[in-house]
């Protein structure tokens, strides 16, 4: 109980001035800019035309999804509705929105909603109209909390906005919403009056065909009247019609609003104005009329292909293709201009037949005369009224010249003097060339003549020849350019071949059989080849890998696999030589593309007869590859008097071809003159001149011939020392060397036997030497003892080319100590000198 | 001050007689079903009780989420008071608690619960307001556009922890005499935001698993719609 009055002031104060306080706090969140119009497509709405719809109307728009937050969706949203209905509930959210559920006869609800202009932005379009609507419900009701039922007929007009679902009282079933309420009109029916609405109020109509719309009348406050229809703003070429042309009293109903296109209505959108009259009143609405083009019967030609290259005297052909469209039925007839001087151009078929559609191969024929180059060819296409062209590249080229070419293999090769080369003349035509070519070579230089075999390549003129180069022993050396003319069918053509002619290395005796592989693979003999390789290829004549000179070479691996191929010739080289020289041509190609790693290498050796290794001449690898061959040269000198292999050998890896290609081997010996006398002291002990033979012991015995110390070859030999007593023997010979020598070797062969048993101390000693004619020594060329004591002999040989134009003394001195007897045992002494 | 009384009664008394005239003679009470009440703009949602036991939700058909990740939001000023923040460890991730009955539900449903992501305090002063859902609806708003909450992803539930001494509404109804904790979904541009509205309750107990229930709620719910 209020007992107190200012119990009851504090009551009534509290009761007037708490709800407004809170009502003005709060705003929305969700779409609130769409709800309150602040969001960016607010401008869209069309404020000025407001659209007669109804309850029903609205609840048929589908609702969008996803709805947009801050944006509209049209038409709904971006349209401001009028809608005739009953205010059944209402209530104020706590966002301060005035939420009104609206009614129509039939019973379907839906919620418009007056936002509280306090949570309107300033910016807002519907900021006037929101205030209004809010005014006129407040000198209508007042809204609270909680839901209050009302049966109020109301005109509400307001904006369309799509709600996210989340149970609200009478919402429609697509969540549409006038929202916000920018007028409403309680009681609107005290006025006769009727609505009028177009459904849908948007439509197109393609030009020659029609379209409708439905224009929904409804009448309110006891009108009773027809109600005329007419349209207005129609665009040019379209009619409209009514059916019916009015709707009947009392002035409720429908109206289908038919617009009808004629074939040349103007195209685009345009805004009719539905004017409805009766009993004195007159509503608008408009309908969105689009206007669209039709279809024109037409066509489309192509070529394929767009370009064609055609050679004098020949022809070629593109096809040409149309397809019809918007309803093109008649046949195409087709032409060809633009062309080159020379050409013709055929359709087949000449046209397309109706309807249009189809292909036609165009055929160009030029002549052997027509103007060569590229022209554009238009191909003109022309039916039911229309033409179209397209066009095609055409390029007359020149007809081919019969003409050959000459080519030769190798470009360049080497012959030694008295000896031969050949190279591979080949010839290949084109343009229908079809002679014999003759072949001739010129620049040959003096004592060196060309031939060819075959002396001509046969017509059509395709082919090959081989020229043989032969050079006499006196054959200008150097290098020349060899030109090679062929001629056939009026036309020449020449090619060069560039001649290297050698002179013979170091004279003398040539001792390798088959140097140049030129027996072929059949007869490689004296060589032994062998190969890893499943096959034998290794003696070669195929052009892949040409010879250097002839037709064959020894073509070593090449193969991009693990491979080793070798090839030997044993040969004995005279004792009696004073120069002995290997050379052989070499061409190295390889895939390999290292420049730092040999991957395959060919090791070029001596060996002897049981295939021991005595000397590495050399090893190549595909780090040494180059164009064409080059000569190597080996001196051999120091294995003469020996039986050696020459033996190459090239290894290949895994992968990654190095061909060692070799040809044109020679092992030159020079057979000197020799300068000493008896040196196989075969002259025997009593007649020793020209040695001087002088020994410590008595009696002198030193020219031998018993089997105690047999010789190295022959009866007699130099036996000195083996008392095993103190014993100085000598032996030596005086000899002048030529000042023109080029080489001065002195060998002989040496055997050592001893009973001494130390293998440190050199007890006993045979001193080689070279003194002058008066027994100076002018150098001490070896020293042997009993400590190199060995079965048989031993070869030794030094270069005495330095003594070259003196008179020396070559001088063996054996010196034995008190005990233990060594012998120094000396046969085959020479001194071989080259000039 | 009786003249004053009865000028003032003069005044009101009379105009609201007027007003009461233009009224609806039967006002209609907010519909409430079950556990869905009226929120603040219009709809409905989903509350826990106030008086809730704990048990099990009733299933439904309901879509569920797939998978749920709890985003703290302690928001008041009185979680910077050392002795209530002491309460946010066993708020801070529900699911690896595992001693909440409704928790339960989500793995007969083969929901994932994923781990909690970081805690965000607002510790704005806030005790002498109201907070009602349109309030919690902007402050979710300003917290995505400011970026101080991650984005909403499909699993993303925000759980927000009111401070003690602030008074929580959702239409009608209020927090500790209606309900223990709401739940409820928005659109904003960051998308669809899940939200969790816990109150303060002095029994920590009955905090978490109030907490534990709304969110189970959501996960099978997450549209706070009534059921068909």
């Amino acid at each position: 109980m209020l007992r107190s009055p200012r119990r009851i002031l504090l009551v009534l104060i509290a009761v007037l001035l708490a709800l407004p306080l809170n009502l003005a706090a709060q705003c929305g969140v969700e779409r609130e800019s769409v709800k309150t119009g602040t969001d960016p497509d607010a401008g869209l709405v069309n404020l000025n035309s407001p659209t007669n719809t109804t309850i029903a109307n609205m609840r048929a728009f589908a609702m969008p999804n996803p709805i947009p937050p801050n944006n509209r969706v049209a038409p709904a949203e971006t349209t401001v509705w009028v809608i005739n209905a009953t205010l059944t509930l209402f209530k104020l959210e706590s966002d301060s929105d005035y939420h009104l559920v609206i009614q129509d006869a039939a019973g379907n609800t839906m919620i418009t909603e007056i936002p509280a202009p306090t949570c309107v932005g300033s910016t807002s379009p519907f900021l006037s109209g929101i205030t209004n609507a809010r005014q006129k419900f407040d000198a209508m009701f007042t809204a609270t909390t909680s839901f209050q039922t009302v049966n109020v007929p109301v005109q509400v007009t307001g904006v369309g906005m799509f709600d996210f679902a989340h149970g609200q009282t009478g919402a429609a079933p697509n969540q549409i919403e006038l929202h916000p309420v920018l007028d409403i009109i309680f009681n609107p029916s005290t006025t006769a009056n009727f609505s009028l609405a177009a459904s849908p109020t948007s439509l197109s109509v393609t030009q020659g065909q029609s379209g409708s719309t439905t224009i929904t009348t409804g009448v309110t406050g006891g009108f009773n009247s027809a109600v005329s229809l007419s349209a207005s703003g129609l665009p040019a070429g379209v009619t409209a019609s009514f059916t019916p042309s009015s709707i009947a009293a009392p002035g409720g109903g429908n109206s289908t609003l038919k617009f009808t296109a004629s074939s040349t209505a103007a195209t685009g959108t345009s805004s009719v104005t539905v004017t409805a009259t009766g009993g004195g009143v007159t509503h608008t609405t408009t309908v969105s009329l689009t206007i669209n083009a039709a279809a024109t019967p037409n066509f489309a030609v192509s070529a394929s292909p767009t370009s064609l290259s055609v050679t004098q005297g020949a022809s070629g052909s593109s096809t040409i293709s149309t397809t019809v469209s918007g309803g093109f039925n008649s046949a195409v007839s087709l032409s060809a201009s633009g062309l080159p001087a020379g050409v013709t151009a055929s359709f087949n078929p000449t046209s397309i037949a109706a309807p249009g559609s189809g292909s036609s191969t165009l055929t160009f024929t030029a002549s052997s005369t027509a103007t060569t180059g590229t022209s554009t060819v238009t191909i003109t296409a022309t039916g039911g009224g229309v033409t179209h062209t397209t066009t095609v590249s055409l390029t007359i080229t020149a007809a081919a010249t019969p003409n050959f070419t000459v080519s030769a293999s190798p470009t360049s090769l080497s012959v030694t003097q008295g000896a031969s080369g050949s190279s591979t003349i080949s010839t290949t035509v084109s343009g229908g060339f079809n002679s014999a070519v003759a072949l001739s070579a010129s620049g040959l230089p003096s004592g060196v003549t060309a031939s060819f075999n075959p002396t001509s390549i046969a017509a059509p003129g395709s082919g090959s020849s081989t020229l043989t180069f032969t050079a006499s022993s006196t054959a200008t050396t150097g290098t020349s350019t060899v030109t090679v003319t062929a001629t056939g069918g009026g036309v020449t053509h020449t090619t060069t071949v560039s001649l290297t002619i050698t002179a013979v290395t170091g004279g003398g005796t040539q001792l390798l059989g088959n140097p140049g592989f030129e027996n072929g693979s059949s007869s490689p003999s004296p060589w032994t080849v062998a190969t890893t390789q499943a096959t034998n290829r290794v003696i070669n004549n195929t052009s892949t890998e040409p010879p250097h000179s002839g037709l064959w070479d020894a073509w070593l691996d090449g193969h991009g696999s693990t491979t080793t191929d070798s090839i030997l010739q044993q040969v004995t080289i005279p004792a009696n030589t004073a120069a002995v020289t290997l050379s052989f041509w070499l061409h190295i190609d390889t895939a390999e593309t290292s420049t730092t790693t040999a991957f395959d290498t060919l090791s070029v050796q001596v060996r002897n007869t049981s295939g021991t290794v005595l000397s590495t001449l050399a090893t190549f690898s595909n780090l040494d590859h180059a164009t064409g061959f080059q000569q190597k040269t080996f001196d051999l000198t120091s294995f003469k008097g020996q039986t050696i292999q020459i033996f190459l050998q090239g290894s290949e890896d895994t992968t990654l071809q190095t061909s060692f290609v070799v040809d044109d081997f020679a092992l030159n010996v020079t057979a000197g003159t020799e300068l000493i006398g008896n040196g196989g002291f075969e002259n025997g002990s009593a007649n020793p001149a020209p040695w001087t033979v002088t020994s410590t012991h008595t009696p002198l015995d030193i020219i031998n011939n018993s089997s105690s110390e047999p010789p190295h070859t022959g009866t007699w030999d130099a036996w000195m020392d083996g008392f095993g007593a103190t014993t100085t023997d000598t032996v030596l010979q005086q000899v002048t060397i030529p000042s023109t020598a080029t080489a001065a070797t002195l060998s002989f062969w040496l055997h050592i036997d001893t009973a001494e048993t130390s293998t440190t101390t050199a007890f006993d000693t045979l001193t080689v030497q070279v003194r002058d004619s008066s027994g100076a020594v002018l150098s001490t060329l070896a020293t042997f003892s009993n400590l190199n004591h060995a079965t048989g002999y031993q070869q030794k040989s030094f270069d005495l080319t330095s003594f070259k134009g003196q008179t020396v003394q070559i001088f063996f001195q054996g010196k034995e100590d008190s005990t233990l007897q060594t012998s120094f045992v000396l046969d085959d002494v020479s001194l071989q000198v080259a000039q | 001050m009786k003249k004053l009384i009865f000028c003032i009664l003069l005044l009101t008394v009379p105009a609201a007689t007027a007003l009461m005239a233009q009224q609806p003679a039967q006002p209609a009470n907010a519909p409430t079903q079950g556990n869905f009440v009226p929120d603040d703009d219009g709809g409905l949602t989903e509350i826990v009780p106030a008086n809730f036991q704990g048990t099990s939700r009733q299933s439904s058909a309901l879509p569920v989420m797939k998978s749920v990740q709890q985003v703290s939001i302690f928001l008041g000023a009185a979680w910077g008071d050392q002795q209530v923040r002491s309460r946010q460890t066993g708020l801070l991730d529900l699911a690896a608690r595992g001693n909440q009955p409704a928790l339960a539900d989500l793995q007969s449903r083969k929901v994932e619960m994923l781990p909690a992501a970081n805690k965000v305090e607002d510790l704005s002063d806030l005790s002498k307001n109201t907070i009602n859902d349109l309030t919690i609806q902007r402050k979710l708003s300003e917290m995505l556009e400011s970026k101080v909450i991650p984005l909403p992803a499909a699993s993303t539930v925000y759980v927000i922890f009111l401070a003690p001494g602030i008074n929580s509404t959702l239409g009608q109804s209020k927090a500790v005499a209606d309900y223990a904790a709401y739940h409820n979904l928005i659109h904003l541009e960051a998308g669809e935001v899940r939200y969790v509205v816990v109150p303060y309750h002095n029994s920590a107990d009955t905090h978490s698993a109030a907490a534990a229930r709304a969110l189970v709620d959501t996960a099978f719910n997450p549209t706070a719609t009534i059921p068909n």
